[in-house]
C-alpha cells in the first residue's frame, strides 16, 4: 500500500506536534495558484499592479497558505483522516522569496456523536519568525472501536 | 477620511443581498489535480482512482481547499464587477485583503460536481486601525452540489485597507 496510515483517535495525544511542512514561495507558483482558481487579480502575480495598491511586491493570495496548513493536517491524519473544519486569520502578507514553515500541535479530542474529533491548531510562519497564517484545524479521525 | 467613509457607505448597501451563482462547468478531474499541483500537495487521493478508493472515497477528489477556491470570486458579492460598480463613485477602487476564512467541509467535490455558490454580506463595519480606518466586510457562503447537497459553507472577513498617504 503505497499510501501512508494515519494515527487513530485513541492514540493522538494533545500536546504532540504534526510533522511540519517547509516551502519557500515562489512567484510561479502564486501565477499557477491564479490560474487554478482562475482569480487574474494581478497584485497576485504582477508586482507593479501591487505596488500601485500599496504593497512592496506581488502578494500570495491568503487562501494558497491556507492550503498549505490544510496539507499539514490531511498529511498528519492520513487517507482516513477528514479535515473537517479550517479557520485561518491573515496577519502577514507572503510574498515570493518567503520562506515558510507550516506546523501545527494538537490542542484538543472531542467525540460528538459518532465522529472522533481532533483540533489542532496550525500556523504557517516566515523566515522573520512571523505567524503569517496561523488558526484551528478540526480533523476527523477513525476510532479502533469502530474498525474493531 | 471622508473618502473611507464613502467606502463604508458603498459597502453598506450590500448587506443582505443573495447572490448566487451556478458554475458553467463542472468539475473534471485534471482541474483539481492542477490545484493539487499548483498547492504542491502529491496525497494519492487526488490522483490515483484506486488509492483514493482505499481512503474510503468514491474515486479520487479535490483537496478540501478546492470547494472555496475554484471560480466564485468572480461572481460573488464582492466581485470585480460589484467592486467597480460600488465604488464608481470614488476616485479608485481600495484595496482589500482577506482577514479570517472559516472554511466548513461537509464532503469532497469529485469530478462531475456542479458547485452552486449562495452567498450574502451579512455584515459591515470600520475599526480604527493603525494606519485609518479599517473597513470589515463579512460574507457567508454555502456551496451546494447539482444534487442540492451541502458540500461546504464558508464565512470570510475582507477589510477594506485606507488609502496610504490620502
Amino acid at each position: 500500500m503505497a499510501i501512508r496510515v494515519g494515527p487513530y483517535f485513541e492514540e493522538v495525544e494533545v500536546g504532540s506536534e504534526l510533522p511540519a511542512l517547509s516551502r519557500e514561495i515562489k512567484l510561479e507558483q502564486l501565477a499557477m495558484y491564479a490560474a487554478v482558481c482562475w482569480d487574474f487579480e494581478p497584485a497576485h502575480y504582477d508586482s507593479g499592479t501591487a505596488q500601485k495598491q500599496g504593497f512592496r511586491a506581488a502578494y500570495a493570495d491568503g487562501p494558497m497558505i491556507t492550503a498549505l496548513l490544510g496539507q499539514v493536517a490531511t498529511n498528519w491524519a492520513g487517507p482516513s483522516g477528514r479535515l473537517r473544519k479550517l479557520t485561518v486569520t491573515y496577519r502577514v502578507m507572503v510574498f515570493p522569496g518567503d520562506k515558510l514553515v507550516c506546523g501545527g500541535k494538537v490542542t484538543g479530542k472531542r467525540r460528538e456523536a459518532d465522529r472522533h474529533l481532533v483540533e489542532c491548531e496550525v500556523w504557517a510562519e516566515n523566515q522573520d519568525g512571523q505567524r503569517a497564517v496561523f488558526g484551528t484545524a478540526i480533523v476527523e479521525l477513525p476510532g479502533k472501536s469502530r474498525k474493531g | 477620511m471622508a473618502e473611507q467613509s464613502s467606502v463604508l457607505s458603498a459597502l453598506q448597501k450590500l448587506v443582505g443581498r443573495d447572490v448566487i451563482y451556478t458554475d458553467e462547468f463542472e468539475v473534471e478531474k485534471g482541474m483539481l489535480q492542477r490545484f493539487a499541483m499548483a498547492i504542491g500537495d502529491p496525497n494519492p487521493i487526488y490522483y490515483d482512482e484506486e488509492l483514493a478508493k482505499a481512503a474510503g472515497y468514491s474515486g479520487v477528489v479535490a483537496p478540501p481547499t478546492f470547494l472555496f477556491e475554484w471560480n466564485h470570486h468572480k461572481h460573488g458579492p464582492l466581485s470585480r464587477e460589484v467592486r467597480a460598480s460600488i465604488f464608481s463613485g470614488l476616485k479608485r477602487v481600495p484595496p482589500s485583503v482577506r482577514g479570517i476564512n472559516e472554511y466548513e467541509v461537509v464532503q469532497p467535490v469529485r469530478p462531475g460536481d456542479i458547485i452552486k455558490t449562495q452567498a450574502r454580506v451579512t455584515q459591515v463595519y470600520e475599526k480604527q486601525g493603525k494606519s485609518g480606518k479599517l473597513v470589515f466586510v463579512i460574507c457567508e457562503t454555502t456551496y451546494i452540489n447539482q444534487r442540492q447537497e451541502v458540500l461546504g459553507k464558508a464565512r470570510d472577513t475582507y477589510i477594506f485597507l485606507p488609502e496610504k498617504g490620502e
